[in-house]
């Protein structure tokens, strides 16, 4: 892949820099006796481990799609990389935090100001040449991303669009703006370091007892650590948002649910769960109960349809007809005996409606919304009903090809 | 019993931690020493993973499903897991660089006594942390088994006055509920208030029902292994800890027997400390030899090696502890990768299915664990008609039952097709452009879609290419780290994987 050997090459020079940077103001700090330094360091050392992550994630992604081990591919590895680096950020600033109140306590002048403040301004370049180069590559891609679009072909001007088109622009802006408040988080550590050995070199102590200069490197750095979890607890709650299985940011589930229970043919829905893979990747699957199998047939299109403007695109429906054997609301088919319920992702025998966790909803485990009052006529599965196969594919055709002029002749897209 | 509830253990161990740090900080700074107070951190670290276990518990015993999350809280408590094995990592690694500091500029003790006090003590609370958090570990089940069910209840939700009435009674209750949810859908516009009044009686008789109808030691048993995890970060931070006790008092009483201190009067030389000098060495050999001559003693401070046997007890107390975190960190992630279940073989899944009759293809199979042992799994099966669909459903399930796999998602496929590779095309895909956006892209068959979808170029599910190294610690996945290109060339699509 040619668009990967340049960056990869960037990357490990990028790599091997900050890990030799990382070292040597680890070493600096130590010996001058600065804990901005270390606390600085440290934040190189995050950096590092997100690049690590990064680059790792992506050999991992590329190399196995689907494998046995795992269905989904590797594309999680980014997220749980990142919650591990932000929770590894977390812990180290809290030992920092720690040392600069134990400074405080006891205050230590700093020993070699020359080395700490060279190795501070390094530190700041270093910092900076990265931020710079991703602002220029953002503002870059920003004139590139906005003239592609105009390119596009017009043919297929859908609705869809116009909204998406500013979403673009909207996380291009986002994405200038991350990028700047991550340039100021980097730059303002380097220039916290710098501040206090310049104090320093300035103002030599030499053997006096410490005056108000020592307190500066500690409070600095107090400041410093907690700009830098500023930035890190957004990320554990955006990490968490994906591995706890939660609905996605973008997503309604009351919405979704309300639609999905207007499209005739359903009589009730229930089991819907709706995640994010990662990335953007959102994926729900659902039970759906049916009179008949053409109800089904007619309802799928719809139901997908439904999704897919609430941006999931990796539906699984299983359809199930109504018998009289079971409530009507109640999966047909979960697992094939009662004792596996406990095994179940969500118990097929709690009431929806129970407020064991103080949510009072009606949209609980088994989520249940009726569309037709069919208290009455329920369809035996066993009835068979009369199908001809010809028009099925036909309706498949459609319902697969949907607005997409050009693709009426297979039924895989 | 009390002691037997994960949360009480949690909390009285979260107590105990917390008073020893106080206990620790005011002895540190009754005996000025600043070694004892920045050990006392310690401990306070150790409060921190209590508090993130006993949050991952509280989350995770919400099963029920809520707006935000269809499948109720149970992923917490790996997420715990997960986030105490990286803490302690990191933990592990801040004292790897204490050690090297200390590798370079050896302290003396002072005050060995205390410290040797203050050390025991913590041990002593460090070993019942052990023996609580322990009985969690390989072999606790046996136990918990019979006294949970008073904690399991009452972890439901309080008490319930009435009993369940029996088996039918249950059950016609429980239909009647159910009416009455079908009816409570707005667009039928039934009265709420109806529903209202009668739903309390109800819901208390239905969770009621339930709680007799449980086998709750399957519960208990499926709750343990699910709670294993949080349980064994805990119990690892608190072994982290008694090493570190085990080693500070160690090297207290090594100090103290074998120190031979520099007495406050007279002249005295400690060769150990700031050794950067090798004119201090030549020195001592100079000031042994005036000693010997002026039949004076100069007090050498005791032997070296002792203040190099702190740092040399930490570095072995990091690798015993990275070494037993490393197994519980692999666990976690790969419950929070989807990936398959180490005991589920897809391959022989995948072809039981395939080789039954009715089934011409399988494909969009894919098996994840939820948390513990709930482990769930979708597959789209292509079969000719919806009556031979019927005949195999149950098949299907009792497939995926044997595997141990109850939450199933199957969604059948009926357009004829071409059998050659038994794995055919999916019938309801989302539309083209979304290919980037689906989970999986299209994986079998690609090269039939290039030419399709070459054609077809439309910008309502945008092309992205998620660019790494770019944005580091904040980026996310969703917003500021998405570059967007639109990409003409197709080829691209099937490739790219960020």
């Amino acid at each position: 892949m040619g668009r990967y050997s340049g960056k990869t090459c960037r990357l490990i020079f990028m790599l091997v820099l900050t890990a030799g940077f990382f070292v040597a103001e680890l070493v600096s700090g130590y010996l001058g006796n600065s804990i901005a330094l270390v606390s600085d360091s440290f934040n190189m050392l995050s950096d590092l481990i997100s690049l690590c992550v990064g680059i790792s994630t992506g050999c991992i992604a590329r190399r196995s799609r689907r494998g046995p081990r795992a269905t989904y591919g590797y594309r999680r590895a980014e997220a749980v990389g990142a919650l591990s680096n932000a929770v590894f950020l977390t812990a180290l600033c809290f030992t920092i935090f720690v040392e600069a109140i134990l400074r405080l306590a006891r205050p230590e002048p700093i020993d070699d100001a020359q080395l700490v403040l060279i190795v501070g301004t390094l530190g700041l370049a270093v910092n900076l040449k990265d931020d710079v180069f991703s602002v220029c590559r953002t503002y870059t891609q920003h004139s590139v991303s906005s003239l592609n679009a105009g390119d596009s072909p017009n043919d297929q001007k859908s609705p869809e669009e116009g909204p998406v088109k500013k979403k673009e622009k909207k996380s291009e802006a986002l994405n200038i703006r991350g990028v700047l408040l991550h340039v100021m988080g980097d730059a303002l550590g380097s220039v916290v370091v710098v501040v206090a050995a310049a104090i320093f070199y300035v103002l030599p102590l030499g053997n006096a007892p410490c005056n108000w200069q020592c307190y500066i490197d500690p409070s600095l750095t107090i400041i410093m650590v907690i700009i830098i979890l500023s930035s890190a607890f957004p990320l554990i709650k955006e990490t968490s948002v994906i591995l706890l299985q939660m609905v996605p940011k973008g997503v309604n589930m009351q919405l979704l649910t309300d639609r999905l229970a207007r499209v005739p043919g359903v009589s009730s829905l229930h089991e819907m769960h709706v995640w994010e893979l990662a990335g953007g990747k959102n994926i729900a699957t659902l039970h759906v109960k049916c009179q008949t199998p053409a109800d089904y047939q007619d309802a799928a299109y719809k139901i997908r349809k439904a999704f897919h403007e609430a941006g999931i695109h990796s539906v699984t429906i299983q359809p199930e007809y109504i018998d009289h054997k079971n409530p009507q609301l109640l999966c047909s088919s979960p697992c094939i005996s009662k004792a596996c319920d406990s095994q179940l992702c969500c118990s097929q025998r709690e009431n929806p409606l129970a407020k064991t966790n103080g949510y009072t909803g009606k949209n609980d485990s088994c989520l249940s919304t009726q569309h037709k009052d069919n208290g009455s006529s329920k369809n035996d599965i066993e009835i068979p009903v009369e199908y001809p196969l010809a028009e099925d594919s036909v309706k498949n055709a459609k319902s697969c090809g949907g607005s997409d002029k050009s693709q009426l002749s297979s039924t895989r897209l | 019993r009390w002691w037997q509830n994960r949360r009480a253990r949690l909390l009285c161990m979260l107590a105990l931690t917390f008073l020893f740090f106080v206990v620790e900080v005011v002895v540190s700074r009754v005996t000025s020493s600043l070694a004892m107070l920045s050990d006392s951190f310690h401990m306070l670290s150790d409060v921190m993973a209590l508090v993130v276990a006993l949050v991952a518990v509280r989350f995770a015993q919400r099963t029920r499903a809520t707006k935000k999350n269809t499948f109720g809280w149970v992923r917490a408590e790996v997420m715990g897991a997960l986030v105490n094995a990286v803490f302690l990592t990191a933990l592990c690694f801040t004292i790897l660089l204490e050690a090297i500091e200390r590798f370079t500029e050896p302290h003396e003790i002072q005050q060995p006594l205390v410290v040797i006090g203050v050390g025991v003590a913590g041990l002593i609370i460090n070993l019942l942390g052990l023996c609580l958090f322990n009985h969690h570990g390989a072999g606790g089940h046996g136990h918990s088994h019979g006294h949970s069910h008073g904690s399991r209840q009452h972890s439901r939700g309080g008490p319930k006055p009435q009993q369940p009435p029996g088996d039918g009674e249950a059950a016609l209750h429980r239909e009647e509920t159910s009416t009455l949810v079908e009816n409570c859908s707005s667009s039928n516009g039934v009265s709420q208030e109806k529903l209202g009044d009668m739903k309390d009686d109800m819901t208390d008789l239905q969770v009621n029902g339930n709680a007799g109808h449980y086998p709750l030691d399957v519960e208990e048993a499926e709750e343990d292994s699910s709670a294993q995890l949080n349980m064994r970060g805990v119990f690892l931070h608190v072994f982290g800890d008694a090493l570190g006790s085990v080693i500070v008092v160690v090297n207290a009483l090594l100090f103290y027997g074998l120190w031979n201190p520099c007495p406050k009067d007279g002249p005295c030389f400690n060769p150990c400390v700031n050794n950067h000098c090798m004119e201090n060495a030549t020195l001592s050999q100079t000031l042994d030899r005036a000693n010997k001559s002026a039949q004076e003693s100069i007090t050498v401070a005791g032997p070296c090696w002792l203040l190099y046997l702190d740092p040399v007890l930490c570095l072995i107390m990091v690798c015993i502890l990275l070494y037993t975190t490393y197994p519980l960190l692999r666990e976690s992630a790969l419950i929070l990768l989807q990936t398959v279940p180490k005991q589920i073989d897809v391959h022989s899944l995948n072809s039981k299915l395939r080789t039954l009759e009715g089934v011409e293809a399988v494909h969009e199979l894919h098996i994840w664990q939820l948390a513990g042992s709930r482990i769930i799994g979708t597959a789209h099966i292509k079969c000719p008609d919806p009556s031979t669909y019927m005949m195999v459903a149950k098949r299907i399930k009792e497939i995926f039952h044997d595997e141990g796999i109850h939450a199933t998602t199957i969604q059948p496929e009926f357009a004829s097709v071409d059998s050659e590779s038994g794995r055919g095309k999916c019938e309801f895909p989302c539309r083209t452009q979304c290919a980037l956006k689906q989970c999986c892209g299209t994986g079998e068959d690609s090269t039939a879609k290039k030419t399709e979808k070459s054609s077809s170029h439309s910008i309502s599910c945008s092309e992205v290419v998620i660019e790494f190294p770019k944005t580091r610690r904040t980026k996310s996945e969703s917003i500021p780290s998405v570059k967007l290109e639109a990409n003409t060339d197709q080829n691209e699509q099937f490739e790219s994987s960020l």
